[in-house]
């Protein structure tokens, strides 16, 4: 079963990357959180059935794990990530205009709480709102509403930011 | 920029930085080798020793004044007052430990499986909450039974002290025996009062914003549903 699981999760690692790369604001902080949500994932895979697709229960475990994960010193669940560093490797392969724009989502998506975030990211993945809902584990009605404020915060935040 | 740039923007960024954090499935497999304890895995393991101190108090309380007859003289019990004081420490924490185990165990049953961030919520914001009582309960019957067994023990001991003098336990001056009892009962008030607010500082201060900041992010996930 091992064998198995560390194929399929291999086969959709980019899931974890992103949450990952939502939620830390260090490579030391990305790899903890790497390994935290490998770990759960693992611990879930037997409870794993196919009655929903693999990514969406990846996506739900790794989001639950990201918005509950504990560091041991001040730092908030989900009021920080994608971090400088994470740019600094943008400004490595990328034109100054988009390298712009990076920055400019880097910014805007730290305004967000633990779970907007899981939501925007989400949405920035092209989920439908059914989808979103299955993977929170929350109504459609509330994910709609939610996605509603959080684009009326990250509007309002780049209007300032121009 | 709009929402459609802030979109094409995250596409170009986390296709490139999912690829450049690649892992091959050699290093997946030394990561899971290689998993350390999460939170609530800790938190579990330290609820295990807290029920194994009350479990060792519980013990304590249930031989503790049968080592203390054992060792005094025939024709000397210890009063029937403090064993009655026992039986009723006996029922109320051996009450409290099996109320501890029922609780910790439901939230393991109702939560086993993980399906939802409110699940996933509840059941760490409980285990910290069971965590911090049972830690702070476990503390503070320490402290009951430590004075209770203190003050048989004086008791008992100015009982042979005065028999082994020829005297008779009435003999006592029974105001220097209260002054004697106050002073050790102060000392260990002191020292387990001290232990508990460590403990409460410490606890505070390891998981105390971390508690806040699941009990806010529950909070928003209840806002609206």
């Amino acid at each position: 079963m091992e064998k198995e699981f560390i194929k399929i999760v291999s086969d959709n690692q980019g899931i974890i990357h992103k949450v990952c790369s939502i939620y830390c604001d260090s490579e030391e902080d990305r790899r903890d959180l790497f390994q935290e949500i490998l770990a759960q994932l693992w611990r879930s895979y037997s409870s794993f059935r196919s009655e929903s697709k693999f990514s969406t229960w990846m996506y739900r475990v790794a989001l639950n794990t990201a918005i509950t994960s504990f560091k041991k010193d001040k730092r908030q669940p989900g009021q920080k990530g994608l971090s400088y560093e994470n740019l600094q490797i943008a400004e490595e392969n990328y034109d100054s205009e988009t390298e712009d724009q990076i920055r400019q989502l880097h910014k805007a998506i730290g305004q967000l709480t633990g779970i907007e975030k899981s939501i925007v990211l989400l949405y920035l993945e092209n989920k439908s709102y059914e989808e979103i809902a299955e993977i929170t584990g929350i109504t459609q009605n509330y994910v709609r509403v939610k996605m509603n404020r959080i684009k009326t915060k990250l509007k309002k935040y780049m209007q300032s930011e121009e | 920029m709009d929402l459609n740039e802030l979109k094409s923007a995250w596409n170009n960024f986390s296709s490139r930085d999912a690829s450049s954090h690649q892992l091959d499935e050699n290093a997946i497999r030394e990561l899971l080798k290689t998993r350390t304890k999460n939170l609530v895995d800790t938190v579990e393991r330290n609820i295990k020793i807290g029920f194994g101190i009350l479990f060792l108090i519980l013990l304590f309380l249930l031989g503790g004044n049968e080592l203390i007859s054992i060792s005094m003289p025939e024709g000397y019990a210890i009063p029937s007052w403090l064993n009655w004081l026992d039986l009723f420490n006996v029922i109320v924490f051996g009450g409290t430990f099996i109320y501890f185990i029922v609780r910790y165990y439901s939230i393991r049953k109702n939560y086993s499986s993980i399906s939802t961030l409110r699940d996933a919520l509840n059941r760490i914001i409980k285990t910290l909450k069971i965590y911090k009582v049972l830690f702070n309960m476990a503390l503070f019957f320490l402290l009951v039974v430590a004075v209770v067994e203190f003050i048989t023990g004086m008791y008992a001991g100015a009982g042979i002290s005065a028999e082994t003098q020829g005297g008779r336990f009435a003999d006592l001056n029974s105001q220097q025996l209260f002054w004697a009892i106050l002073r050790g009962v102060a000392v260990l008030i002191f020292l387990v009062s001290l232990v508990f607010l460590l403990f409460r500082w410490g606890f505070n201060r390891l998981y105390g914003n971390h508690l806040q900041n699941l009990k806010a992010t529950l909070k928003e996930l209840d806002e609206i549903e």
